[in-house]
C-alpha cells in the first residue's frame, strides 16, 4: 500500500517537475520588448532546428518553409548557413524598441487598469503619435488589456464596471445607463459583503495611494492575505 | 501478490514516464513545423453573420459590382506540426474593407457613409483532404489604431475553436509600430504571422496572391485558454 503511495507520489513529483522544467509563461503581452531574453528565446526556437547537432542551421535543417525569410535575412554573409551570432543579431536589429506600439494588447496580456509593470515609461495608449489602441478600433471594448485605461482622464475605481468615460464611448443610452447604475449599486453592496473590514480600507488606501499616476492594479475581488501583492496587474489568465 | 514482484515494472514504468517528460526538450530537435501563434480576436468578429459567407469576398451574391480594394487570392494549407493535412477544418477570416469599415453594426453603423458595401468582410471554408482552402479576398488596409494591415483568422473543427490569429504583410512598414505585433512574445512568432502578398505577374487588374499555411499546435481548444474564472 505505502508502495502505491511511493508511486503515486512519485507520479505527481515528475508532472510537478515538468510544469516547472518549462516554467512560467514567457511575460505576456509585453515579452517582446526588445529585452535581452526574447531575443535568447527566439534564437534558442530557431536554433531547435539544428538537426545534426553542430551549432549552426544550413536552410535544409529549417524545415519550416515559413521561417526561410528570416533565415535568409539573418544570414548576413550569405553563406548559406545561419550562425546563432547572425540569429542574436538579427532578432536584436528586429525586437522592438521599448516605445514601440503599445505594450500588453495582446490575448492574456496585463490586465485591467495596472500600470505597466516595472514603470515602463510608455503609457498603455496615447503613447507618443500613438493610436488609441488595439484593435480598439473604437468599438466594443477590446479584450485586451490597457483597454480600461482612460484617455488622460481620472483613473476608474475599483469594482467600477463601465467608466464614465466608456459609457460615453459606447453612446449608451439613457435606459442603459440607468441598467449600468443598478449593476454598480449591485457590484459595489456585494464586494463590500465579500471584502472583510480591514480589506475595503486597504483597497480604499490603495486607490489613493498613486493621486497622479494610474492606480495600482487592484486585485479583484482578491483573496485576503494579498498584503504584500505588488502593484503589478497579476496574470490574467 | 507481493509489492517486491511488481517494483522493477513500476520503476521501469516510472523511468519510461520521466523519461518522455525529459526527452521533450530533445523532441524539438526533430521539430518540423511550429506552430501558428494565436493573437487577439479583437472587438469585430461580426456580430450579424453576413447572408453571403462563402470564400469570395469580393462579390456579394447577386451583386455584379465588386468590392473596392486589391484583389487577393489567400490560399494555403491546414496542417499539423508534423506536417499532416487537418480536413474538415473550417477557416473564417473577417477583415476591414478598403475603407476601413468592419462588418459589425459596432464599426459600420457609426461609419455606414465610409463603407463599402460590395465587400463581404467575413468569408468561410472548410478544407478538404489536403487541408487546403482558398478565399478571395482584398489586402487588408490599415485600421485607425491598427498600423498593421491584417486578417483575422479563426479554425474550427466541429464546435471546437482551434485557433485564432492574424495574417498580416511582411515588410509593412506599419508592422512596427503595432501594438498587437509587439506584443508577440516570441520574435519566430512574429515571423509565423507574416506573409508575402505577391503581384500577379499576368493580372491586368492587379491582384495579388498570398500563400499562408496554418499549422494547428496541440491545442485542444482555444476557449480553454481563455481566462481561468470562466472555466467551470
Amino acid at each position: 500500500m505505502s508502495k502505491l503511495l511511493c508511486l503515486v507520489g512519485a507520479l505527481l513529483l515528475v508532472s510537478a517537475a515538468t510544469l516547472v522544467a518549462q516554467g512560467p509563461p514567457a511575460p505576456r503581452g509585453r515579452g517582446a520588448r526588445g529585452g535581452r531574453d526574447v531575443v535568447a528565446a527566439s534564437v534558442s526556437r530557431m536554433m531547435a532546428f539544428d538537426a545534426d547537432q553542430d551549432g549552426k542551421l544550413s536552410k535544409s535543417e529549417v524545415t519550416d518553409r515559413r521561417l526561410v525569410p528570416l533565415f535568409e535575412r539573418a544570414d548576413a554573409d550569405q553563406d548559406g548557413v545561419v550562425t546563432e551570432e547572425e540569429l542574436t543579431a538579427l532578432f536584436k536589429q528586429e525586437a522592438p524598441s521599448p516605445r514601440a506600439g503599445g505594450p500588453g494588447f495582446g490575448p492574456g496580456g496585463p490586465g485591467g487598469f495596472g500600470p505597466p509593470p516595472g514603470g515602463a515609461p510608455a503609457p498603455p495608449r496615447g503613447g507618443p503619435g500613438g493610436p488609441p489602441g488595439d484593435d480598439a478600433d473604437g468599438g466594443p471594448p477590446p479584450e485586451g488589456p490597457g483597454a480600461f485605461a482612460p484617455p488622460g482622464g481620472a483613473p476608474p475605481r475599483p469594482g467600477e464596471v463601465l467608466p464614465g468615460f466608456l459609457q460615453d464611448e459606447l453612446q449608451l443610452t439613457r435606459r442603459q445607463r440607468a441598467q449600468l447604475e443598478k449593476l454598480q449599486q449591485d457590484v459595489d453592496t456585494r464586494l463590500a459583503k465579500i471584502l472583510t473590514e480591514e480589506q475595503r480600507e486597504r483597497l480604499n488606501e490603495m486607490s489613493q495611494r498613486r493621486p497622479g499616476g494610474p492606480p495600482p492594479m487592484l486585485p479583484r475581488l482578491a483573496p485576503a492575505g494579498g498584503a504584500r501583492r505588488p502593484p503589478n496587474p497579476p496574470e490574467e489568465r | 501478490m507481493s509489492g517486491r514482484l511488481h517494483l522493477p515494472s513500476r520503476r521501469a514504468f516510472i523511468g519510461a514516464l520521466s523519461a518522455g517528460f525529459f526527452t521533450v526538450r530533445g523532441a524539438f530537435a526533430e521539430q518540423l513545423l511550429l506552430p501558428t501563434p494565436s493573437m487577439t480576436e479583437g472587438p469585430f468578429y461580426p456580430d450579424k453573420l453576413p447572408l453571403d459567407q462563402d470564400n469570395d469576398l469580393i462579390i456579394l451574391s447577386d451583386n455584379i459590382t465588386p468590392a473596392v480594394g486589391t484583389i487577393t487570392h489567400l490560399t494555403g494549407r491546414v496542417l499539423t506540426t508534423s506536417g499532416s493535412a487537418v480536413k474538415d477544418a473550417t477557416i473564417e477570416i473577417w477583415q476591414c474593407d478598403a475603407n476601413a469599415v468592419y462588418l459589425h453594426t459596432a464599426d459600420s453603423r457609426p461609419k455606414d457613409g465610409q463603407r463599402d458595401k460590395n465587400f463581404q468582410g467575413f468569408g468561410r471554408f472548410t478544407t478538404g483532404t489536403e487541408g487546403e482552402y482558398r478565399f478571395r479576398t482584398i489586402k487588408p488596409v490599415p485600421y485607425p489604431g491598427r498600423p498593421a494591415p491584417h486578417i483575422h483568422v479563426k479554425v474550427k473543427q466541429g464546435d471546437r475553436e482551434l485557433l485564432t490569429t492574424q495574417i498580416f504583410i511582411r515588410g509593412h512598414e506599419g508592422n512596427n509600430r503595432d501594438g498587437i505585433i509587439n506584443s508577440a512574445r516570441d520574435l519566430v512568432d512574429r515571423e509565423l504571422l507574416m506573409a508575402d502578398f505577391n503581384p500577379i505577374a499576368d493580372s491586368k487588374i492587379g491582384e495579388c496572391s498570398c500563400q499562408f499555411d496554418i499549422i494547428l499546435g496541440r491545442t485542444p481548444d482555444e476557449r480553454a485558454f481563455q481566462p481561468r474564472r470562466i472555466v467551470r
